[in-house]
Parts: C-alpha cells; sequence; structure tokens
C-alpha cells in the first residue's frame, strides 16, 4: 500500500487518467481506507470539477480579419524555389557529401512546359543555393541514383501539388525538398523503392505502401523496381502488418511480371509466422496467375500443398484450394 | 458555381487530417490553413486569454500563432501533433509578452470576465458570473509555469509528454508544477466552495 504522500501526488494523475491500471487501482485501494486521503480527493475533484465552469470564448473577429490581411501578404507567387549551383564543381563537392547524386539540370531540350519553363529562368540567372533551404524540383532534374545509405527523413506524399504535377513528395535530407512530377519518373521510382527498403520507419513505411497502392493500382505496368521494391519489405521486414501491407500491395499490382514478386509471395505463402499475410499472399498469387495465364510449377505445387496441409490455418487452406480452381488446376 | 466549388474545396478540407492540411500548406497552398485555423483558433485563443489575462495579447497571440504557422510550416515534420506544434508557438508568445510586460496584468478583473449565457437565468447567470471569477482569481494565483501546465492539462486535455515537450521541460518537472498548482487552486477554491474557513494542509 502506498504512504498517503505519494497517492496526493498522484491525484492529478489519477484525474486524467494518466497512470497505469495497477497504479491507479492500488491508490484507489488507499483513498478507500484513508480518510485524510479520501478528504483530499473529493476536494480535488471538487476544483478540478469547478475550473470546468470556464466558459469557452469565442475567437473575436478581429483575429480572423487581421490573419486574412497577413495571408494576402504571405501567400508565395510561386513555391518554386531557385535550386541551381554556382558552378558545377562546387556542386558536386556538396552532392558528394550529401551522398545524393543531383546532376543534370534543365538542359534547354529537357525543359517542359509551364513551372519548368520558370525554372529554367532560375538557371539562367544562375541564382546562387544554400543547402539548408527548401527546395521544390521537377522528379526529372534529379539523376535517377541514390548513392550510399543517406538519411531520408519525413517522407510526405502529395496528390496534387500546386505546379499541375501529378505526384509530388516531400522529404528532408540535408534540405527540405519537394519533388513533382509523374509517378512513373525515374526519380520517383528510385526514390519510393528506396524508402521502401530502408524500412527504419515503421509509420514511414507504411504511408509510403499506401501511396504506392494508391498510385499504381490499376496503372498499367506498375514500374517493376517498386514490385521488387515491396517484395523486399514483404520478404524481410520484421514487422507484420507492415508485411500485410506489402502483400495487399503486390495483389494489387500483379499486372506487372516480376520475378522477385512471385518468389516473395511464394516464400510468404511457406513461411510467413501470420495467417493474413500468407492469405493475402494466395491472393496475390491467384491474381499473378489470371494476369500472366498461369503460374510456374514450383508456385503452384506450393498452392497444393497449402490446399492440403493439416495443420495449415484452415482459412489459408480454402483460399489456396480457391485460387488453384480460380486459375484451373 | 463558383460558391458551390468552394463549398466542395471546404468540405474535402474538412475531411483531410491536420498532416493532410498541412503537406498542402508546405507545398505552398494556403487555402488549407482556414481548416486549421477553424480546428485550433478557439483553443488557441482560449488559452492564450487565460494565460496572459489580457484579451487584446490574447488576440495578437492568436494572430500571431497562424501567421508563424505558414511561415514555418516546413518546420513542421509531423512528428509530433500539430496541436502540440501551435501550442509551443502559442506558449513561446506567451511567455515572451509575459516577458515584455513585466508579468503585469493589464487588463482590469471586470473585462477579463465574459458575459454569462443569456439562456440561463438571472440567478444562474450571478452564480455563473461568481464562480468564472473565482476560478480565475484562482488561477491568476499559480505562477505563468504553474499556469501553463495546468491549462494545457485541464482545459486542452494535453498529456504531461505534450506540456512537457510545449514548456521545454521534463516530463517530471509538468508533474510538479500541476501538482504544485492543484494545491494552490484546491485551497483557494474549494475553501470558497464550501465555505470551510480551514485551508487544508495537503503537503
Amino acid at each position: 500500500m502506498p504512504e498517503c504522500n505519494v497517492v496526493l501526488e498522484r491525484m492529478p494523475l489519477l484525474l486524467i487518467e494518466a497512470l497505469d491500471v495497477s497504479t491507479r487501482e492500488e491508490s484507489h485501494q488507499h483513498i478507500e481506507v484513508c480518510s485524510v486521503c479520501a478528504t483530499e480527493w473529493a476536494k480535488t475533484r471538487q476544483t478540478w470539477d469547478l475550473m470546468g465552469e470556464l466558459p469557452e470564448l469565442p475567437v473575436p473577429a478581429r483575429v480572423r480579419r487581421g490573419l486574412a490581411m497577413h495571408l494576402e501578404e504571405l501567400q508565395p507567387r510561386s513555391n518554386v524555389v531557385a535550386f541551381v549551383p554556382r558552378n558545377r564543381r562546387a556542386w558536386l563537392q556538396i552532392a558528394a557529401s550529401a551522398m545524393l547524386v543531383v546532376g543534370s539540370f534543365f538542359a534547354g531540350s529537357r525543359i517542359h512546359s509551364g513551372r519548368s519553363g520558370a525554372l529554367a529562368s532560375h538557371v539562367a540567372q544562375n541564382a546562387p543555393f544554400r543547402l539548408a533551404e527548401n527546395m521544390v524540383l521537377p522528379a526529372s532534374s534529379i539523376a535517377p541514383e541514390i548513392q550510399g545509405r543517406p538519411e531520408i527523413r519525413n517522407v510526405k506524399f502529395i496528390d496534387n501539388p500546386t505546379d499541375g504535377s501529378d505526384v509530388g513528395v516531400t522529404f528532408d535530407m540535408t534540405s527540405h525538398v519537394t519533388m513533382t512530377g509523374g509517378s512513373h519518373e525515374r526519380s520517383f521510382v528510385n526514390l519510393l523503392s528506396y524508402v521502401l527498403k530502408d524500412s527504419t520507419q515503421m509509420n514511414r513505411t507504411a504511408d509510403t505502401i499506401q501511396w504506392v497502392k494508391q498510385q499504381y493500382t490499376g496503372a498499367d505496368n506498375a514500374d517493376p523496381q517498386i514490385v521488387s521494391a515491396l517484395a523486399s519489405v514483404l520478404k524481410n521486414d520484421s514487422h507484420e502488418g507492415l508485411r500485410l501491407k506489402a502483400a495487399d500491395t503486390l495483389r494489387e499490382l500483379s499486372g506487372s511480371t516480376v520475378p522477385e514478386a512471385q518468389s516473395a509471395l511464394i516464400e510468404a505463402l511457406k513461411n510467413d509466422p501470420n495467417p493474413a499475410v500468407r492469405i493475402k499472399a494466395v491472393e496475390a498469387l491467384s491474381n499473378l496467375a489470371k494476369a500472366r495465364n498461369g503460374l510456374e510449377p514450383a508456385s503452384v505445387d506450393t498452392l497444393r500443398k497449402k490446399a492440403v496441409q493439416d495443420d495449415e490455418n484452415p482459412y489459408v487452406r480454402v483460399k489456396a484450394a480457391e485460387a488453384l480452381k480460380r486459375i484451373n488446376l | 458555381m463558383k460558391a458551390s466549388k468552394g463549398r466542395e474545396a471546404t468540405t474535402e478540407m474538412k475531411n483531410l487530417n491536420d498532416q493532410e492540411l498541412m503537406r498542402l500548406v508546405q507545398a505552398g497552398d494556403f487555402a488549407p490553413a482556414s481548416e486549421v485555423f477553424e480546428r485550433y483558433s478557439a483553443r488557441i485563443y482560449n488559452f492564450a486569454y487565460r494565460f496572459l489575462r489580457n484579451q487584446e495579447a490574447a488576440e495578437d497571440a492568436t494572430q500571431e500563432v497562424f501567421v508563424k504557422m505558414l511561415k514555418y510550416a516546413n518546420q513542421f515534420h509531423g512528428d509530433a501533433k500539430l496541436s502540440t506544434w501551435l501550442f509551443s508557438i502559442t506558449a513561446n508568445l506567451c511567455r515572451d509578452y509575459l516577458r515584455k510586460s513585466d508579468n503585469k496584468p493589464k487588463e482590469s478583473e471586470e473585462t477579463l470576465l465574459t458575459l454569462p449565457s443569456s439562456e440561463l437565468g438571472p440567478d444562474r447567470r450571478l452564480e455563473a458570473r461568481e464562480t468564472e471569477e473565482r476560478v480565475q482569481k484562482a488561477l491568476e494565483m499559480l505562477t505563468p509555469e504553474q499556469r501553463e501546465a495546468i491549462l494545457l492539462s485541464r482545459y486542452q486535455g494535453l498529456s504531461y509528454a505534450e506540456i512537457a515537450q510545449i514548456a521545454g521541460c521534463s516530463e517530471g518537472a509538468i508533474k510538479t508544477r500541476v501538482f504544485r498548482a492543484m494545491e494552490t487552486l484546491k485551497k483557494y477554491l474549494s475553501t470558497n466552495v464550501t465555505g470551510d474557513e480551514k485551508c487544508l494542509n495537503a503537503t
């Protein structure tokens, strides 16, 4: 049983239920048998309740009006920040240190219309850039290789960037970068594959898988590199939720024929400890078979074994049998 | 047609979560900021008002919070909740104000009190006004640090970890501040409420 002073100190936490169950229970047991603490607890609760009587005030209209005036001043005319090197050599030195090779900037023939034109004029002016500034880049301006193992943080996706591109992604590496373009552009594909494979942050990987699913479902032949990265998540990630998401997304992207995907799905079906992942793997293999008019013999063999394996989860067995029926085997 | 599109956009904004709204703001689109304002302005204004005990300063602080949110949107990385980030900005502005104004409230007690709802009867209105006055006075007895902690805990429902992040101190320090604040409030409010002459010695 805790001492009175310990229970008294816990009272504010008891009010907001921020204590773990056993500590809470222990404290209440003490309060029930200690008249001093019971009185204090009653007073504490009474005070807390009385404080709740303070009314919530509406925000005065002046605040909204003032903010509206500021908004006009703050709204950027363009969200494109100049991003060009002072000279190529200096840039390469910085790029090497940052381990991201950024090159091949906006040769005149590569510039598209609209926003890219604005970028071209920035290049022409040869404006300086600082490494710490926020950068907004078209995907086509970034060389496709990500070398070394740079830490890419705070990856976020933008469905409809304001510059009219199909998709956008922002991330922090040495600067806060916003990259916009099409989902099939090499730089996007490379960045996504990199983020998927470098799954040190669970939420980030989950967001990325979700975004991949959203972007590439229904698209003809999702990029093989993305499919391969998803296969890697399914095969290697220790978090079952991520493996499940990866298998589910592979099921949606079955139009893309990537050997790693099939082997990762078979591997998951054979060995993944989570039956939900195995079910998704069966479904993905079934879709794959449909898209390719059949499966390799080894995959079919695994499905057959699963359909009759006694110690397998019954749902997995049923799914495997259904898949075999669906592909007429 | 334009109004209909505007309504659709507003509805779409309402369906977005805080992180999604901020992503748009970070991408240079300020329209979602109005939805963020709708979600948080009342909480921020009330916190600033109770913290500073000065209506004009609270209005300025609330406005400044959203200006800063737009200016420094890219510093919000989504690691913390948007509410925590916004309250951090608010608390910093309030602390600066208190430092500059030498911690003296500029508002008279009368103007600090709000008008009780006209739906209440005269007796209930008087009672509500008295209660508000009593609570407001009790809050004024706290140190700014204690007031900040108790306002964020009691009225904004933030966890001690979030408050610690906002106040820039440890969770343990917040625990102590809230405990001491509650002790002061309890002595003042429970005595007044119960008419009990004796202050409880809880320390």
